[in-house]
């Protein structure tokens, strides 16, 4: 991985052990960078040292109390030691000694350049061309809240914040095993954001552990602020519309899926993990199926299946059959229709259109706006979009309820980015629906079939377990079998 | 890379093209539909007239949902001669602004008049003509058919609404185009329909028009032409033996107790057996029927076994009497095999059907036909003495 570090091409040298070499050195290179504390100071005894920390990662209280303080009443003397002892002599001596549970002993300008913006604290001896690393990081960020997208009745209420370190205790929290593994790696050369590949040992296949571990350390990009930019950047088909790795905010929900063989990414910064190799159906399943009743889960998880097309094709399939095959509607249900109908200047394909467009349009007001202004689009959408528009005769009652009923059903799907993708295909149906009725419905149909079935995640294929076909995978499909009836 | 890269490129928009070169080919927004409701086949001047009930979608629209017409609806009615059917269709489009759309066009009406010229024509049309269902309900009717489509019938939301409601009712005949086609080019070639007419106003309603149609026996079609209207009670045994008779209410009279019984059957089932023993043909109707006494004029209690069982065999005898006329005027009357016989023996003796097939007329009229009845009460209502006799209380 590449490093941009601003620095002159220092980066590649060594610790020299002259404080003034070393200080230049990393002033040149942290130069504007106001954050960035040097201190320099004299023990008594005379012996000099150099302390760098960048002021809001590095918690200075501790610093001053746990390594500070006692370097510099160093009453024993012990510091006084000739220097050239060279690094063996510090590695054993002082530095090391300080109560701090974590430290590490470097010697490159680099290592020295990471750990400082990493938030660790670099204490550099007069004449030792080494440095000690002092993990003395301030907490930072909120506590666990309950994940806002992806809430339950019953099962944790703790959700993944924007601390690597916190997400990562949530994980250790719930497998308390040492087959339980993290890997670290640093991506973007920007902002050398921390991101943890876990799995579990001997549950994943070590085939996939290879192949996602070398796309993240092919991946080359400036910066990751969210999973999206890891996502992009490591799944299979980068066109495709569906989502091919789940991205959740919820510990459980990668646990479980760690231990159905599947790994999990967690990123710094951002409370969003991700996790592959999914599948359509695994986007279509709820955290909660497998926290209540089986029947019930069943149930859901059909009404799930049902709704997940109804978002799909009900705008399509309401502009196919009333402009092209009037024959199918019931006749009094046509009846109505046609009477609702007679007033609308818009042919059906537009009035769809209008309104789905409406939806969408109000859909994302209410998500950008400010939390203030929230509630006013909602009521002025509801307002224009149920009262006005089929009282000004510009849509027609039916329709509102197809584009209500859609709505329904996309904020049914469990998973954001796959109600995203329903939301975006719909058009395109619709489209096709307009100008060839049922038989262009059944044709974007097919299209997206062929697509999905060449998808895969991971080497995984995207319509597994239904095609290819697996009976044990199908428990977990069509119904929710009981944990003893299923394999893991 | 870069190859199929161009390619998708290139070929996407290309694609596209195909899309809107369509062109929204064959979409017609159901407003510019003229939704048939009903269709009525008439004979006016030796041509073919033909009606239909169109709807006009008005009201309802706008106003929060709340239909600005009454509950009855609105439709018009639209004719049109011509020497064919379809060139009466063609000329009834010509005074209708709109595509006329025969999709849901559940009823159809053929008057005994247009029946006499002969259904063959009809049905050709009915099964050729794309947008006709093949389960729109087939009825007769006494006069000019488009009387009855333009009758406003106060219950329902049109006329169209309540024949068809009639014929899942059961109320005479229920008979498909399908049917009506399978009777005609079936070996019996007969078939059966529900007559209708306007009921005669009874009530003072502010227009003639604002009625009910109703059932009133039966138009009997053989080889295709209409032959004969029946009326009950001989319509009530032709609907039996055709195993339609439903939502009926039958008088017995028990010799011997004056007064009647009213019965109403919850099933009424006439099984028909064909045999031919040693070049013999005959015929063996069993009919079964249970029912429940829902009157009962007498002096006799239905609690009483021997009362019931003299019920019941009264009964017996009134079906099998019922269907015995129902057979007479079939075999001697109209020589037409109203029930299908030629059906059940092509079934159970085809190679004997293959042989005789062209003596059947012969066969049938001098066919010896056994009824036999099993009647059954299954219940005698809520009460089981008489009700409402003076005095009876004390004795």
């Amino acid at each position: 991985m590449r490093t941009r570090t601003g620095g002159k091409g220092a980066t590649k040298q060594a610790l020299t052990g002259k404080l003034s070499t070393d200080a230049a050195i990393l002033g040149s290179v942290f130069e504007d960078c106001s954050d960035i504390m040097f201190h320099t100071f004299q023990t008594m005894w005379g012996t000099s040292f150099l302390c760098v920390c960048c002021r809001g990662l590095c918690d200075t209280e501790r610093l001053e109390r746990q390594v500070l303080a006692p370097l510099e009443s160093d009453e024993a003397g012990v510091l006084n030691f000739p220097a050239e002892r060279s690094s063996r002599y510090l590695r054993n001596h002082q530095l090391q000694e300080a109560p701090v549970a974590s430290l590490e002993v470097i010697q490159s300008v680099e290592q020295a350049i990471q750990g400082i913006l990493d938030g660790q604290a670099l204490v550099i001896k007069e004449g030792v061309p080494a440095g000690v690393l002092y993990s003395l990081h301030k907490p930072v960020g909120r506590s666990p809240e309950e994940p806002a997208a992806e809430s339950t009745v019953r099962g944790a209420r703790d959700g993944f914040t924007e601390s690597l370190q916190t997400n990562s205790s949530l994980l250790r929290m719930r497998l308390k095993t040492p087959a339980f593994k993290q890997r670290t790696l640093t991506i973007g050369s920007y902002t050398n954001t921390k991101v943890l590949l876990v799995y579990i040992d001997g549950v994943i296949e070590s085939s996939l552990l290879e192949k996602v571990q070398e796309r993240l350390q092919r991946l080359d990009i400036s910066k990751v602020l969210e999973s999206q930019n890891i996502e992009e950047g490591i799944v299979d088909q980068r066109f495709s519309p569906f989502p091919q790795m789940l991205a959740t905010e919820r510990p459980d929900v990668v646990v479980s899926n760690l231990l159905e063989g599947r790994f999990a990414i967690l990123i710094d910064g951002t409370p969003f993990s991700l996790i592959a190799p999914v599948t359509l159906f695994t986007m279509l399943q709820s955290p909660e199926d497998y926290y209540q009743n089986m029947y019930m889960s069943v149930f859901v998880r059909w009404l799930r299946y049902l709704f997940f097309m109804l978002s799909l094709l009900l705008p399509s399939a309401y502009v196919a059959v009333t402009t092209f095959h009037q024959e199918m509607i019931p006749t009094v249900l046509l009846l109505s229709i046609a009477r609702a109908r007679e007033e609308i200047p818009f042919p059906a394909l537009i009035e769809a259109l209008i309104m789905e467009i409406s939806f969408e349009a109000l859909r994302e007001a209410g998500v950008r706006l400010p939390r203030q202004v929230g509630s006013a689009v909602s009521i002025v959408g509801a307002l224009i979009i149920g009262q006005a528009a089929t009282s000004a005769g510009i849509v027609s009652a039916p329709m509102i309820i197809i584009v209500a009923i859609t709505g329904i059903a996309s904020f049914m799907i469990p998973r954001y980015a796959m109600s995203t993708s329903t939301r975006l295909l719909r058009f395109p149906i619709m489209l096709l629906a307009g100008t060839m009725g049922l038989t262009g419905v059944m044709l974007g149909l097919i299209l997206i079939v062929i697509h999905l079935s060449s998808l895969r995640s991971f080497g995984t294929p995207y319509l597994a377990p239904v095609t290819p076909t697996s009976a044990e995978g199908m428990k977990d499909v069509w119904w929710r079998s009981p944990p003893w009836r299923r394999a893991r | 890379m870069t190859g199929r890269l161009l390619a998708r490129i290139v070929l996407l928009p290309l694609l596209s093209c195909t899309l809107l070169l369509g062109g929204c080919w064959d979409r017609n927004e159901i407003n510019d539909l003229a939704i048939v409701l009903a269709t009525g086949v008439d004979w006016t001047d030796g041509e073919v007239e033909l009606a239909a009930q169109i709807f006009v979608p008005r009201g309802g629209a706008g106003e929060g949902g709340a239909p600005a017409e009454s509950a009855s609806g609105v439709t018009l009615i639209r004719t049109a001669q011509g020497t064919t059917i379809a060139e009466a269709l063609n000329r009834l489009q010509r005074q209708v602004s709109r595509e006329m759309f025969w999709g849901h066009c559940e009823v159809i009406v053929i008057s005994e008049e247009a029946g006499q010229q002969g259904l063959r024509e009809y049905i050709d049309f009915f099964l050729r003509y794309p947008q006709f269902r093949e389960h729109a309900y087939v009825f007769s009717s006494k006069g000019k058919a488009k009387e009855l489509l333009a009758l406003l019938d106060p219950l329902e939301r049109n006329s169209a609404e309540s024949l068809r409601e009639m014929a899942i009712l059961g109320l005479g005949a229920r008979v498909t185009v399908l049917d009506l086609a399978k009777g005609i080019k079936g070996p019996s070639e007969t078939v059966i329909l529900s007559r209708l007419l306007v009921s005669p106003s009874t009530h003072t309603e502010q227009s003639s028009i604002v009625n009910s149609p109703t059932v009133n026996g039966l138009s009997l079609y053989n080889r295709g032409y209409y032959v004969k209207t029946v009326k009950e009670p001989l319509s009530l045994g032709v609907l039996m033996l055709a195993n339609e008779l439903n939502n009926i209410i039958l008088q017995v009279e028990v010799a011997g107790i004056p007064g009647i019984f009213s019965v109403r059957p919850h099933k009424i089932e006439a099984r028909l057996k064909p045999a031919i023993r040693e070049d013999k043909w005959s015929m063996t109707i069993n009919i079964e029927t249970k029912g429940e006494v829902v009157l009962n004029t007498t002096n006799a209690s239905l609690a009483k076994q021997q009362v019931m069982a003299a019920v019941e065999q009264a009964w017996e005898e009134e079906m099998k009497l019922l269907a015995e006329q129902a057979i007479q005027l079939a075999q001697d009357e109209l020589h037409a095999d109203l029930f299908q016989f030629a059906v059940k023996f092509r079934r159970h003796y085809p190679r004997q059907w293959k042989a005789q097939e062209a003596q059947w007329d012969d066969i049938f009229s001098k066919l010896e036909v056994q009824v036999t009845a099993h009647a059954k009460i299954t219940g005698s209502g809520k009460s089981t003495t008489p009700q409402g006799i003076p005095g009876s209380e004390n004795k």
